[in-house]
């Protein structure tokens, strides 16, 4: 899981590399970021590639080797995200030949690296990491002795199997980047003046507007005004294929903002009205029939977008369609009950998250048909789906998923209310009235919650644990809550159902441990408000995520903060606002980069 | 965008009576109040214009104004006698001590959203005696002062000239709560901990804020650490400091410059003890302020207080901490599910307390 770029430009004469170089590795820090490395031909006539990389953040590498001021005609770059062998300088990419004349970025696992390494290795090959990758060089290298570079490449890219987005850098061949895909992502720009493949779509988008999302078991090669792209050895036609993407790169940066993560907390309003507005209802009507007549959904999804699952399969059953949601990684455990009939749902914020991927291959292999919900155009799981529904939300580069949770539940619920019109149910059709109000309702509560939950988070901080209790639509608020906590502020944090909560978990409840309750439905307010009690009986610190003017409420907890209320449905966006906070502020007051968990990459992208 | 900043630290304040009225010139840490904000605004934008009662020692980069007229208008007038072909003005309230250094993001967020200008907010609780701050869904400030928000102002705006420069006739925060009303002002958030200097006891937590980010021990070669004392955890230790036998210091602590800490002293955490600042034999400090040439008496025990410059405390003063009269001016401390507030005394400049005196919690003498 890592991020790789690669540029060449048509100029005979070195360039100042170094600044698109550090601006893509900025870019792509989001995929991965326990080394850093960059590979640059300095001129169209040199016989190797120059080599810069070490373990640590970009900021960090490009401080310590200078990248800013590297010049040169071509370069690749990459971000990593250990895999095969540990973070260490020799394990960083790019990777080089023995010869140095060949320098390759990849993203993925290479499956029978062990048997090309030893067969290369007995060839004379020397090898300086532990990683799969390597081989990919001295395999092109080899085949170098016999071929021009591109057949090579193309030899080369043959005999690996695996998953693998590849860059290659040749130093006979300046003007040129050749590249492969299986399984990761990989797009290539197309520009006059310049090549470009990058591991994803804002990093293209500094350098051109116009695109090729290229599919699994393509490879070819680019330069300045040139894309070739074969696959099974035949070329592909790609005439077709160019894409011009409307929004903008900078939409991608910080401006202004501390984090990433605040920064998208805050778009939040604008990122739904923007999904509001473009919802496409002849689309969601024909999902609503597809939901309406499968004989059972299955939805399929990792991480946050398994929560908006959640809420999808809460209001599916409410609509009289039996829905079940599951770990995309675990669906090998119900497909033997898949078939014909059957419709799977799969949400996943990149479209590349493999595990969800894989899921849809399978629920699709069993003959069941496929919805997809996700953000981003073109990505793997959107083009292996019969249906496609976008959210819009622009990209999300913090780690922790805040505006693309929220866009995915308003499409969950968009969905959700074609339903209930299609089926007459009365009960759901409000939700999609209430809709239209939910970016500015979005607004207020940022305003209104804000300052509170940044005091309470303090006393959150200072815990090992905590309890985030909800019932029906409020549990899969809590679980993203627990989740968001986990991930940022790395405080272990648990959700249940509330009424759980005493078959088991309440037995850590001791003085002071925090349980915090959300409160998003009047229906099951009741058995909730005895579940508080169960708590404060135990000496919890209790905090509340209630509806205004709610003294009842209010009076039940130590601490507890109003969250403006419409509907159930739609409180579940306005519900998790506050806990989005919550986490980022904990994280802050704990010294944590939020932006940047460890151990966490954004995109989930091997198994 | 040519960016001026003007430091506001000028100014008179009873309210941090009994100590010294011109609250910018109070110390922590080592710096005077102002010197925070100023050294932000250095590392940012290499230049600042600071306005003060009276001409104070400054460094390079910055030039030093005295106010003529009162007031924040008048503080700004007087910056803005620098304006040369700058194109906007960062107006600092250097009372507010900030962790982090906010001024990079308050020009990215005007830049990125396209405004005249920007203002900092922050997220607080309770928003008392703060400037509520009411934004819109691209996070451009609407109202300042008005509107239900947990935003507040906090002290930093960054404006255009010619809106800066109506001070001669209009308010300074009406002047940008117009600008917001009309959509002109992006609102920068500053997420991190920050310390307005109103009262007294705010000194003490912005130590505990200063303190609580040092990272690592620094001893200056020319301070005298007896071989039997023990040190432990971050703490600045000053030139010509002397730290006696046996005693104990448990960071985070400031020890200052000249400073000395008797044999079997105890300075324990949040100890702030400035240039040349006494600390006798066996007396115990936490939390606690001791400024310039303070004494702190034989055996005496001091917490959550703030000793003036040059007081003195005779042998066997103690201090009493809780509970706190005024307690919302000061943070909370959690103790299991309570918040606990603390607050000790307050000693104006060259008071003598005598020998063996006990002082309730939020005494204040002077």
């Amino acid at each position: 899981m890592c991020g790789i770029f690669g540029i060449a430009y048509r100029t005979e004469a070195p360039l100042a590399l170094g600044p698109v170089l550090r601006r893509a590795l900025e870019r792509l820090e989001y995929r991965g970021y326990d080394s850093v490395g960059v590979a640059v031909m300095t001129s169209a006539n040199s016989e190797s590639v120059q080599v810069y990389k070490d373990v640590g953040k970009v900021s960090e590498v490009v401080g310590k080797y200078s990248i800013d001021s590297l010049r040169g005609v071509a370069g690749v770059a990459h971000t990593r995200w250990a895999t095969h062998g540990r973070p260490s300088k020799e394990n960083a990419h790019p990777h080089v030949d023995c010869t140095g004349a060949v320098a390759v970025v990849h993203n993925g696992i290479i499956q029978n690296y062990a048997e090309l390494r030893e067969r290369l290795a007995a060839a004379g090959h020397t090898f300086r990491s532990e990683t799969d990758t390597e081989v990919i060089p001295h395999l092109i290298e080899e085949y170098m002795k016999a071929l021009p570079p591109w057949e090579a490449f193309r030899e080369a890219i043959g005999q690996l199997r695996g998953a693998f987005a590849i860059v290659a850098l040749i130093a006979s061949e300046p003007h040129t980047l050749y590249f492969a895909r299986r399984l990761s992502p990989l797009v290539v720009g197309v520009a006059e003046e310049s090549a470009v493949v990058a591991s994803d779509l804002p990093t293209v988008l500094d350098h051109t507007r116009r695109v090729i999302v290229l599919h699994d078991d393509e490879y070819g090669y680019t330069a300045p005004g040139e894309v070739h792209v074969e696959r099974g050895g035949a070329p592909v036609d790609l005439a077709s294929r160019v894409v011009e993407i409307s929004w903008t790169a900078d939409m991608a940066s910080k401006e202004g903002y501390p984090h990433y993560m605040l920064k998208e907390i805050h778009e939040q309003p604008m990122a739904l009205a923007g999904t509001l507005s473009g919802l496409d209802w002849d689309t969601l009507r024909a999902a609503a029939e597809a939901l309406h007549n499968a004989r059972h959904v299955y939805i399929v999804a990792a991480g946050t977008s398994l929560h908006a699952g959640h809420v999808m399969a809460l209001g599916l059953a409410r609509l009289g369609v039996k829905a079940t949601p599951i770990v995309a990684s675990e669906v090998h455990s119900v497909v033997g009950a898949v078939g014909e009939g059957d419709l799977g749902v799969a949400i996943s914020q990149s479209g590349e998250t493999i595990d969800t991927l894989v899921a849809v291959r399978a629920l699709r292999g069993a003959g069941a048909r496929v919805m997809a919900i996700t953000n981003v155009v073109g990505s793997s799981v959107a083009r292996e789906s019969d249906i496609v529904i976008y959210t819009r939300a622009g990209p999300e580069v913090a780690v922790a998923a805040t505006k693309t949770f929220t866009t995915q539940v308003l499409v969950v619920n968009a969905l959700l209310h074609a339903l209930a019109e299609a089926v007459g149910n009365g009960d759901i059709a409000h939700v999609g009235d209430n809709m239209q109000r939910v970016p500015h309702m979005v607004s207020r509560v940022l305003q209104l919650t804000e300052g509170p939950i940044r005091e309470l988070s303090r006393a959150v901080a200072g815990r090992a644990s905590a309890y985030y209790l909800g019932r029906g639509l409020g549990l899969p608020v809590a679980m993203e809550g627990a989740l968001k906590l986990k991930e940022v502020a790395y405080i272990h944090a648990e959700a249940y159902p509330a009424g759980e909560s005493k078959h088991g978990p309440i037995a850590l409840v001791a003085d002071g441990f925090p349980v915090i309750f959300v409160f998003l439905d009047r229906e099951v307010e009741k058995a909730l408000m005895g579940n508080v009690m169960e708590m404060r009986a135990r000496d919890a610190t209790t905090i509340g995520l209630i509806p205004p003017g709610a003294s009842h409420l209010a009076e039940l907890f130590d601490s507890y903060v109003e969250v403006p209320y419409l509907d159930p449905y739609n409180n579940v966006i306005l519900y998790v606002v506050p806990l989005q906070l919550l986490a980022y502020y904990a994280a802050v007051h704990r010294g944590y980069d939020p932006d940047k968990p460890r151990n966490l990459a954004k995109t989930v992208t091997v198994e | 965008m040519r960016v001026l900043p003007v430091v506001l630290a000028g100014g008179y304040s009873d309210k941090v009576a009994p100590l010294n009225n011109e609250k910018a010139m109070l110390r922590v840490a080592g710096r005077r109040v102002f010197e925070y904000q100023l050294h932000n605004v250095l590392s940012t934008f290499g230049r600042a214009v600071l306005v003060t009662n009276r001409p104070v020692e400054t460094r390079d980069g910055v030039v030093n104004i005295v106010q003529k007229r009162q007031g924040i208008e008048g503080a700004v007038l007087a910056g803005l006698e620098h304006v040369g072909d700058h194109t906007h003005v960062l107006v600092v309230f250097s009372d507010i001590i900030t962790a982090g250094n906010p001024y990079p993001m308050l020009v990215e967020r005007a830049i990125a959203s396209n405004a005249d200008g920007s203002i900092l907010v922050a997220p607080l609780g309770s928003s008392e005696t703060y400037s509520t701050v009411a934004m819109d869904e691209v996070g451009k400030a609407v109202s300042i002062g008005a509107g239900a928000s947990t935003m507040v102002f906090l002290g930093a705006a960054l404006l255009p000239i010619t809106a800066a420069q109506r001070v001669e006739e209009e308010r300074f925060m009406s002047i940008i709560g117009g600008m917001a009303s009309s959509g002109r002002l992006a609102a920068a958030i500053y997420p991190d901990d920050w310390v307005e200097v109103e009262y007294p006891w705010d000194l003490l937590s912005a130590a505990e804020m200063v303190l609580g980010r040092m990272d690592g021990a620094v001893v200056d070669r020319r301070a005298a650490i007896s071989p039997t004392a023990v040190i432990e955890g971050p703490v600045y230790v000053g030139p010509n400091a002397t730290i006696d036998h046996y005693a104990v210091v448990k960071g985070p602590a400031y020890i200052g410059e000249g400073a000395f800490v008797g044999a079997h002293a105890f300075v324990r955490n949040y100890a702030d003890l400035e240039r040349g600042a006494f600390i006798a034999g066996a007396v115990e400090v936490t939390h606690s302020l001791i400024d310039e040439g303070a004494t702190v008496g034989r055996g005496s025990y001091v917490s959550y207080s703030v000793v003036g410059e040059g007081a003195v405390l005779e042998p066997g003063t103690v201090t009493k901490s809780m509970p706190a009269e005024r307690r919302e001016r000061l943070r909370p401390i959690y103790v299991g599910r309570r918040r606990v507030y603390k607050l000790g005394a307050i000693i104006g400049p060259s008071y003598r307390v005598p020998a063996g005196t006990v002082l309730s919690p939020g005494a204040t003498l002077r």
